[in-house]
């Protein structure tokens, strides 16, 4: 309980296992979301391998088709709902009370029900590969009626039971964030003087909040169908299989925003130390986060442009304008670096990876809303080249660089510039070789979710060239884990404040103590570890 | 509070401009050895491999698959290059710690990059919801075909015009005797139909797909301009089979296809029993 | 066991901090908030559930009489579901608009709950929370009456989509009564232990947000049901 390490010289009586199982304290529930999704994102890496090796040449040569339709399924459903969201959530969870510079998150117990959900929830999908008929097999958005009772086995209850706690957790942590970010910033530390990270876990709260719940019913409806006799989704007694559909990217769009929101605050964290200039547009940067989380909600059926069954232009036109405030952030970030004098570490060769991959998602997404063009490349490669544009060339570049940022924090200990460079060049080369010619394999009209593909279709090269990359991704994850192994135990140790940082988590000591703070320095500005630093000087506004 | 210099690296540059002239320099030379030509190359970023599209909707899509490519490989490079140009400007220089002029924010610069974006972005949308007016009308014609999905096969019945009466059915849905036979350069009215999952008609060349859904028809138009045999495919999963629900399209001159036609409802007709499925109305 | 969490583990000088932001003693408690919250979520589970009951019942057909047409509830269904009638076809007394009527006033009691404990008078606290924990019991057991009558009648989960939509919806709101009625079990065991006064009582302030929001789905989805 977290009141007894109030007192720092109480002796830990309890063992250290037992610690971390009960512990309440923010920062070591976020260092167990970060482990946990790690675990998942392990998983559904490997997954993804063995889908990329069946499909590096024509024919079966691993794996039969169920299987394989199990394997891209759950890699998916890890990805999403066990690595991007939840790791997110972790960087939440360790950062955010302390750049508010408060004690702890405002429902600790509550925080830790959030994370102990995970694993019980991914165990549950996870469990799908033992039961007979295998894991959930219909892709990661189980449209029925595929998914249902007739065509899809046990696994499928399985993942709508585990997905269901994973969406609890889910809409406790976001309550006790809103709660948090409401209730417990410190002295001076207003709504436009709080990090841009706690902004957009602000807004990705609330489009949790909102979208969440309705995957929750969602999930509901498919399980009372499967199991209980229910024709929510079956046409054949008067149901509506598109219903679905629309009920599921209700949330599962706004999930997009989920996964990459927290990421652009990951982002707008790092530029800034690292050319050790202020974020540019500040305002600008809070309003796109509101405006991409409200834009969020209006765009779902964009997904749904071919089943014939939703009004097409104004999705269409929600969804061009949603490149309006993404584009806003990207000239900030840019206008950030501009005249700043760039150090390049780590964190920071990840923050422009993330510009220079993200900017391609953002681009190749915009075909998708030009509706005739939709109708050609939907439920292609292409459509799977602009997802992991975003959340692997967005997210998860933004993710390590997360990583590399806040390890200091929250160990102790820098990790290896050397290896993470190395890391870097390897996974930045690795994913552009897997995800790029996905592009091409979608335009020559290469379906997803095959398993198999004939020699004579021309689509043989592409898929060999995206499978090595596949490869050379998982080899970069090498020097990543024995990066954190090694440091755990012999990196340089970082002091309080190893990157000249801005926030407040820089304030207090690295790991900082169960309370946090021993005091505050006076919060005037988004960047009081700055102002102490430097003293507030008044020639912050030459021009540009 | 002081802290220590942090470690610069002087070769920081030279590593990072070598990587990228080797990457480039392999990837050139890979693609060289596969026989790949920039032409082959350049081609690969446009549907089906640049070759002109075979139906009237499928021309509108390329034009206007054209101009946002266009447009987007513009804004790509310019963007990507001032990502570039400022990563390698303004590098810090080593020992230098002087701090960078504190720019917070200039209403204006915000202002053009909103705007300009949101006219791009409207012109787009005026221009693709043209494109789609065009793609989704749906003329008078005088071959109905109605394709029905089912796991893992595709069935094509040729209807009457009001769809109700099937003259004859097409059960095999690949080969030269199978598939769906088109004519050139006349409307077609297809109607999706499926009952059990969700599938979805695609042929890459047409550049169009659309949903069968259970419970729900959906109707398209379009006139193919190309004789031709092209490859279809089904692009919603649907199960195992699902990449093997593979289906051609036959497109022959307008009177070899009423000849063909003819000739199929005659061959039926002197069955004895149409099989049942063939028989079943809607 | 919101009020729970944060009581016990915010620490003393936090409330401070938070006073000088301006979101302290004059806002609402840290605790109601999250239930607040929380209802925000609870009330797009039931958006989710509403659009779907929405959406099937505008493309419900079935023949009638020869002729295909909208019709809801089906018609094999269409009188047993008449709020006003004294009793069904089988002569079982029909209790739902009672039911409604039990709910309705337990969410009075509840708020004369509040309010007596926000004037310190324990003794009126302490009962108006016993009859509104009595009157969401009657009201679950009277569901349970009318699934029972229902299922008798031949109604059931499967019974087309109405079924369907309606078990599934009045079957959550039940759920969530039943919810309510565990949190006010705990409100009446923590009131009996003396545990809440006029400045303390977050928790109950919380209950009775959920069990007013539990009232109104309930309003909706009689309207909706049984008058619309």
């Amino acid at each position: 309980m977290a009141t007894t390490t109030l007192n720092p010289a109480a002796p830990t009586y309890r063992g250290w296992l037992y610690e971390w199982l009960t512990t309440t304290d923010h920062k070591k529930i976020g260092i167990l979301y970060l482990v946990n999704s790690m675990v998942f994102f392990l998983a559904g890496g490997i997954l993804a391998l063995v889908v990329r090796a069946e499909l590096a040449q024509p024919g079966l040569q691993l794996i039969d088709e169920a299987f394989y339709n199990q394997a891209f399924t759950m890699h998916a459903s890890f990805m999403l709902f066990l690595f991007v969201i939840p790791i997110l959530a972790g960087f939440g969870n360790y950062v955010v009370p302390l750049q508010l510079g408060a004690p702890d998150m405002a429902f600790p117990r509550i925080n830790a029900l959030s994370f102990w959900l995970l694993p019980l929830g991914g165990a549950l999908m996870s469990s799908g590969f033992l039961v007979s008929g295998g894991a959930a097999a219909s892709g990661w958005t189980e449209y029925p009626p595929l998914s249902g009772a007739q065509y899809s086995g046990t696994g499928t209850d399985l993942w709508i039971m585990g997905l269901t706690l994973i969406g609890t957790s889910s809409i406790l942590g976001a309550i006790n964030f809103l709660v948090t970010i409401f209730k417990m910033r410190a002295p001076g530390l207003t709504l436009f003087r709080m990090p841009i990270l706690v902004w957009t876990v602000l807004v990705t709260s609330v489009l949790v909040l909102m979208a969440t719940p309705v995957l929750t019913s969602a999930l509901i409806m498919l399980f009372i169908d499967r199991n209980y006799g229910g024709h929510f989704f079956d046409p054949a007694n008067g149901g509506n299989a598109v219903l679905y559909q629309n009920v599921f990217w209700f949330y599962s769009h706004p999930a997009v925003y989920i996964m990459i929101l927290p990421a652009m605050g990951i982002i707008s964290e790092i530029l800034p130390v690292f050319a050790r200039k202020p974020l540019f547009g500040y305002k600008a940067f809070v309003f796109a986060t509101v405006g991409i989380g409200a834009l969020g909600f209006s765009v779902w059926a964009h997904h749904m442009f071919t089943t014939g069954a939703v009004f097409l232009p104004f999705f269409s036109l929600m969804t061009f304008l949603i490149a309006v405030p993404t584009g806003v952030k990207m000239f900030n970030w840019i206008a950030t670096m501009w005249r700043g004098k760039l150090t390049f570490d780590t964190p920071l060769l990840y923050a422009v990876g993330f510009l220079t991959m993200f900017l391609i998602g953002g681009i190749n997404g915009a075909f998708s809303a030009a509706v005739p063009v939709d109708f050609a490349i939907h439920d292609t490669y292409w459509v799977v080249s602009h997802i992991h544009y975003v959340l692997f060339g967005g997210s998860v570049f933004a993710i390590f660089g997360g990583i590399f940022y806040w390890f200091p924090k929250m160990t102790g200990r820098m990790l290896d510039e050397t290896l993470g460079k190395v890391q870097f060049v390897i996974m930045f080369i690795g994913f552009n070789l897997t995800f790029f010619p996905m592009h091409q394999l979608g335009l020559a009209g290469m379906p997803r979710r095959i398993a198999d593909y004939a020699g004579s279709a021309g689509w043989s090269e592409l898929n060999l060239a995206a499978t090595i990359g596949g490869f050379v991704i998982a080899i970069s994850m090498l020097p990543f884990f024995w990066n954190v192994i090694v440091s755990l135990r012999s990196g340089k140790v970082a002091g309080d404040d190893p990157w000249e940082g801005n926030t407040l988590e820089w304030a207090t000591t690295s790991p900082p103590p169960p309370y946090n703070f021993d005091h505050l320095p006076e919060i005037r500005s988004e960047r009081p570890i700055f102002d102490a630093r430097h003293g507030r000087t008044d020639a912050h506004q030459r021009g540009l | 509070m002081s802290m220590p210099p942090r470690s610069r690296t002087g070769s920081g540059p030279l590593v990072a401009g070598l990587i990228t002239i080797a990457v480039v320099l392999v990837t050139v030379g890979v693609l060289a050895a596969a026989g790949i030509t920039p032409q082959r190359a350049w081609d690969s970023f446009f549907p089906v491999g640049g070759e002109t599209p075979v139906t009237d909707r499928a021309i509108a899509t390329r034009a206007l698959y054209d101009i946002v490519f266009y447009i987007a490989v513009v804004i790509f490079l310019v963007v990507e290059a001032m990502i570039v140009f400022t990563v390698v400007r303004y590098r810090r220089k080593p020992g230098d710690d002087t701090l960078p002029p504190q720019i917070h924010g200039n209403n204006l610069v915000e202002v053009i990059w909103t705007v300009i974006p949101t006219v791009i972005v409207l012109v787009l949308f005026v221009m693709s919801w043209q494109t789609l007016n065009t793609v989704e009308a749906k003329p008078p014609s005088d071959v109905h075909v109605r394709a029905v999905a089912a796991r893992y096969q595709w069935r094509f019945d040729y209807t009457d015009t009001t769809g109700k009466t099937v003259l004859f059915s097409q059960a095999l849905p690949v080969g030269a005797d199978g598939g769906m036979v088109l004519p050139v350069g006349k409307p077609i009215t297809v109607t999706l139909k499926a009952d059990d999952v969700i599938h979805a008609f695609y042929v890459p060349k047409f550049l169009f797909k659309r949903d069968a859904v259970p419970g729900k028809e959906n109707v398209f138009s379009f006139t193919v301009e190309e004789a031709g045999t092209y490859r279809g495919q089904c692009a919603e999963l649907c199960g195992a089979f699902h990449g093997s629900m593979l289906f051609d399209v036959h497109a022959i001159p307008a009177a070899e296809f009423d000849a063909w036609l003819a000739a199929q409802i005659e061959k039926a007709a002197a069955l004895p029993t149409p099989s049942p499925s063939a028989s079943a109305n809607p | 066991m919101t009020a729970d969490a944060s009581a016990i583990t915010a620490p003393a000088d936090h409330a401070d901090h938070a006073t000088a932001v301006g979101h302290g003693s004059g806002g609402i408690g840290t605790p109601v908030l999250g239930m607040l919250l929380f209802i925000v979520s609870e009330v797009m589970f039931f958006a989710g559930l509403f659009a779907a009951y929405f959406s099937i019942r505008a493309g419900y057909q079935e023949v009638v009489n020869g002729v295909l047409q909208h019709s809801w509830p089906p018609e094999k269904y269409a009188d047993l579901l008449n709020p006003f009638a004294l009793t069904t076809h089988s002569g079982a007394l029909n209790l739902i608009l009672p039911a409604t009527l039990i709910l309705v006033l337990s969410s009075v009691t509840c708020q004369m709950g509040v309010w007596a404990i926000r004037k310190d008078d324990h003794r009126g606290f302490v009962r108006a929370i016993a009859v509104t924990l009595v009157l969401g019991v009657v009201f679950l057991l009277l569901q349970a009456y009318d699934y029972a009558v229902l299922i008798a009648e031949g109604l059931t989960m499967g019974s087309t989509t109405f079924g369907t939509t309606y078990f599934t919806l009045t079957g959550f709101h039940g759920a969530h009564v039943f919810g309510g009625v565990l949190m006010l079990a705990v409100v009446l065991y923590r009131g009996l232990a003396g545990q809440f006064s006029a400045k303390h009582h977050d928790m109950v302030e919380a209950t009775s947000l959920y069990w007013h929001f539990v009232d109104v789905v309930w309003i909706l989805l009689f309207s909706i049901l049984y008058l619309l």
